[in-house]
């Protein structure tokens, strides 16, 4: 049976995953498709860990399969079933697979690297669930590159400039815009540099690099002009170059020969007008307009864009 | 074993001194350390932690505005280049919590208030294991390092005349408190429906028309109802989730006193929970103070109940609610010294489980209070059950704040003090740490607020070998509506009482007197941090007295023989009492009347 990966991945706190998870998990739900769920670190929580705002919970269904630390268990008594125990470790202690039995609110603090992750996937995998979600956390984003689709949350409390929310957002369109790469046929070298060793970039003697780690911008620029093709680790991994703007100019300069060994699908991004607003003492709830966020996201990307709570799109 | 290679990351633009601390503690250790500058980029420190194998990566950040985003991009990119493979990463830092370390994608998160050891078993792989609920912390005996002994013999000799002439003044009395007391204990073991009725019906004979009401009709008075099954689930439910852990410490040292609040917001439920915060800040033990109505009316209400106005009902139901919704090793203290009801609440504590009982005879008669013969006869019933429930009785010198000398509410201490050992049972003294009228009157505190205070104790000591629990609270009438000032003036206080010498302390909220209303918790927390600050202050040191000191120790020590002699020139108790000897009516201190003639021939 196949099995989809959907990952959510929030361009900051407060954008919308929780929201956009409990969607899909009620989705499927509809659907009949057996359902299973994990994320990169700590998601669920009644109030916010750093705003002290009241959050969405995320509710899962009977039936569920949930990678989760143990120690988010301890209040959910007789409401799920032990799989297994894993031996990936979280700062709140060893993840367990868990299988829910009754419907109930969950924190997820799941695991908090991309060998973990992978890890639990492959355990996810073996209790044959047919769509997978990875709940993202925070703006982190690097071990997300092993999902199949991903959906990107945005929106006011990413910035309170709509302007630059659809710059961003297109920015990161361009980067998944780029083919994956299934190596095939001969020629390929790995150029065995990171961002962290590489101030100086060797000749490289093979057309076609494969740069598995992230690099920073102006040493791929430097690759990719000296040599033909580059076969970068994931878009993922490029954007943690950090420099997006650059990245945009950089990725319009010219027709670059960019592909990825890691692609997954910009499936969609859903927008949030909520920002916590922080008058230097306390944080509240306030909201940037709704309807100009969506229109001007929806015209300047390609790629679907929704407000979870009034569009309701079968993915 | 290899030494374990560690990288301190101070991921700060300025403050690095915490993990310099860190670093120098892990150096002592045997690890191998290396401490970057605070000025590097994100990618320097990646560059930095690719170059080598280290086994940890230690990252100490303050968490503030737009740090969060910071911290998770900078695991994003040590998990990006491979490093999360062979190095684990941690972060510690104020107001890091494990939730926001699972958050933020670390390994581990170590707060402020986490310890050194702790961090140190975690990178050693052996992880301190601390219970999943519960404050990890033992009860402690007030009474267990005192042996009672009295130095000074005249002393002992005059209170030995008190105590011996009130017992064989009571000897043959009883009073409808004593016989309530009685029934009420047998109500509590009663097996079957039928008899607990026959039971009630005697007792509801011997109480007043407004505790009648609440049996037979189910009637209570104003501002009093029943706590409803729902709110009781809602509390059991706050409690199974938010059970506190690694409570903070008050005491600096082993040596330093226990710290006591009170508890008495007229809603058992509230006082629970303000508990359990007080708790996870180190409280050691409460105080439930009752409504000021409970003491002038025969007979107490039973079950769970609430009131709207100040003070919690101390019935056998609520007590015991508020016993086992507490940690075990919190001390808890029940008043019964007040009003007609004495011997009854001792019954009560002690069948739901309390630690402590409250019982002065002489203040409980002075001061609005109960009749000095009614309350000699339920005192030493009610020290007689204290003994059986082995349950020490402190005895609060309260007196002080109508207007009476200290010499004679220290005196009047140490008749408690006597009776209660000829009773087996296990007396405390309770001096005041307060700014009381007869000092402002007389200017005794004009140049400072140590030398008389600490007069006090000493005098104390000097007399008997007894433990002391200055209250109640300390600091009384010294503070003011300013809380930073009352939070100063408690610090100072316990400050103080850490230098001296105390078993215990009862501290104020520092809204106590202002609040217009229950207290706030901000308020109990202000309190708390504040004695706490006051401790680690203090540390092992000592305040310095003035030459003052030794005149008023020597002074009030010579006025309390002064009050005893006349006290045991007296016929009894009642009579030195109504005669003014321990707190007369130009003092400020008048007899009680409530259960006047009341006490009967056995």
């Amino acid at each position: 049976m196949s099995c989809k990966i959907t990952g959510i991945v929030g361009t900051a706190k407060n954008t919308g995953k929780t929201t956009t998870l409990t969607y899909l998990v009620e989705l499927a739900a509809q659907k009949k498709i057996k359902t299973a769920i994990t994320g990169i670190g700590y998601d669920g929580e009644e109030i916010d860990n750093i705003t002290s705002l009241p959050k969405p919970r995320l509710k899962l269904l009977p039936g569920t399969i949930t990678a989760t630390s143990e120690a988010c268990l301890a209040r959910m008594n007789n409401c799920y079933e032990l799989l297994e125990r894993t031996e990936f470790e979280t700062a709140l202690g060893q993840i367990v697979i868990v299988r829910m039995t009754k419907p109930n609110l969950i924190v997820i603090a799941g695991p908090n690297s991309r060998s973990a992750l992978a890890g639990v996937l492959n355990r996810i995998r073996n209790y044959n669930p047919g769509w997978i979600f990875i709940d993202g956390s925070l703006n982190r984003i690097s071990p997300i590159y092993l999902a199949d689709e991903i959906i990107f949350t945005t929106g006011g409390a990413r910035s309170t400039d709509i302007n630059s929310l659809v710059t961003e957002m297109k920015i990161i369109e361009k980067v998944f815009s780029y083919p994956q790469n299934n190596l095939e046929g001969a020629g390929y070298s790995y150029a065995d540099i990171t961002s962290v060793e590489s101030d100086f970039i060797p000749d490289f003697t093979s057309e076609k690099i494969i740069i598995k780690h992230p690099v920073q911008l102006k040493h791929l620029k430097k690759i990719l002009e000296k040599n033909n093709e580059v076969i970068y680790h994931s878009p993922i991994y490029l954007l943690l170059s950090g420099d997006l703007n650059g990245l945009y100019d950089f990725l319009s300069s010219g027709n670059l020969k960019l592909s990825y060994l890691y692609k997954p699908e910009l499936k969609a991004v859903t927008v949030n007008p909520f920002y916590p607003d922080y008058n230097g003492l306390s944080y509240s709830e306030s909201f940037i307009n709704a309807d100009q966020l969506l229109r001007q996201m929806k015209e300047n990307l390609s790629t679907p864009v929704y407000n979870i709570k009034t569009d309701h799109p079968q993915f | 074993m290899m030494a374990k290679k560690i990288l301190c990351v101070p991921l700060d633009p300025v403050h690095d001194v915490g993990i310099k601390i860190i670093r120098a503690e892990l150096d002592k250790n045997g690890f191998i350390t290396e401490l970057l500058s605070p000025d590097l980029s994100v990618h320097e420190i990646i560059k930095k932690a690719a170059s080598r194998q280290y086994d940890f990566i230690l990252v100490s950040r303050t968490l503030g505005y737009g740090v969060a985003e910071l911290l998770a991009s900078f695991i994003d990119q040590l998990d990006a280049a491979g490093i999360r493979e062979k190095s684990k990463v941690v972060i510690g830092g104020k107001a890091i919590t494990p939730q926001l370390a699972a958050e933020l994608g670390f390994d581990k998160g170590f707060d402020e208030h986490s310890t050194i050891e702790e961090l140190i078993a975690y990178l050693n792989g052996s992880e301190i294991n601390f219970k999943s609920s519960g404050i990890n912390r033992c009860k402690k005996d007030i009474s267990a390092d005192h042996a009672y002994k009295f130095f000074d013999k005249e002393v002992e000799k005059l209170l030995n005349q008190i105590a011996d002439k009130l017992l064989l003044f009571v000897k043959d009395k009883t009073t409808p408190g004593v016989e309530r007391a009685k029934i009420r204990r047998e109500i509590i073991h009663s097996g079957s429906t039928d008899s607990r009725k026959k039971l009630v019906k005697k007792y509801i004979e011997l109480c007043d028309a407004v505790i009648v009401k609440s049996y037979s009709d189910n009637q209570f008075p104003l501002a009093v109802r029943r706590i409803s099954e729902s709110e009781i689930t809602s509390l059991k439910k706050f409690l199974s989730e938010k059970n506190p852990i690694h409570s903070r410490k008050i005491q600096h040292n082993e040596h330093q006193p226990l710290v006591f609040k009170f508890l008495g917001s007229g809603c058992p439920m509230m006082d629970i929970v303000h508990g359990k915060i007080c708790e996870r800040s180190g409280i050691n033990g409460f105080l439930i103070i009752n409504p000021s109505w409970e003491a002038r009316y025969e007979g107490l209400l039973d079950g769970l109940l609430t009131h709207q106005n100040d003070g919690t009902i101390t019935s056998f139901g609520n007590i015991k609610l508020i016993r086992d919704s507490l940690d075990k090793s919190t001390l808890l203290t029940v008043r019964a010294h007040r009003g007609l009801n004495t011997p009854e609440t001792i019954v009560l504590a002690g069948e739901a489980g309390a630690d402590l009982t409250k019982i002065n005879l002489v203040y409980g008669a002075l001061g609005a209070g109960t009749d000095p013969l009614r309350l000699a006869v339920d005192g030493i019933e009610a020290i007689k059950l204290a003994a059986e429930y082995k349950m020490p009785f402190d005895i609060p010198g309260n007196d002080e704040l109508s207007g009476v000398p200290a010499w004679k509410t220290l005196a009047g201490l140490l008749i408690n003090v006597m009776i209660g050992l000829k009773l087996n049972a296990k007396p405390v003294l309770k001096p005041l740490f307060c700014y009381g009228p007869h000092i402002v009157i007389n200017k005794l505190m004009s140049e400072n607020y140590i030398d008389y205070n600490a007069a006090k104790i000493a005098a104390l000591k000097n007399i008997v070998d007894a433990p002391i629990w200055p209250g109640e609270p300390i600091a009384f009438m010294t503070q003011t509506e300013d809380r930073v000032q009352s939070a100063n003036s408690t610090s100072y206080h316990a400050a103080l009482a850490a230098g001296i010498g105390v078993d215990a302390i009862t501290i104020a909220s520092t809204d106590e007197a202002y609040s217009r209303g229950p207290i706030s918790v901000s308020s109990r927390l202000d309190s708390i941090h504040a004695a706490a600050d006051g401790f680690n202050f203090m540390g092992n040191s000592k305040f310095s007295t003035t030459s003052n000191f030794e005149l008023y120790t020597e002074m009030i020590q010579q006025k309390i023989k002064d009050i005893l002699r006349t006290a045991a020139s007296k016929d009894n108790l009642p009579e030195a009492i109504y005669d003014g000897v321990l707190g007369s009516k130009a003092d400020g201190a008048y007899p009680g009347k409530f259960g006047l003639n009341t006490v009967a021939k056995k």
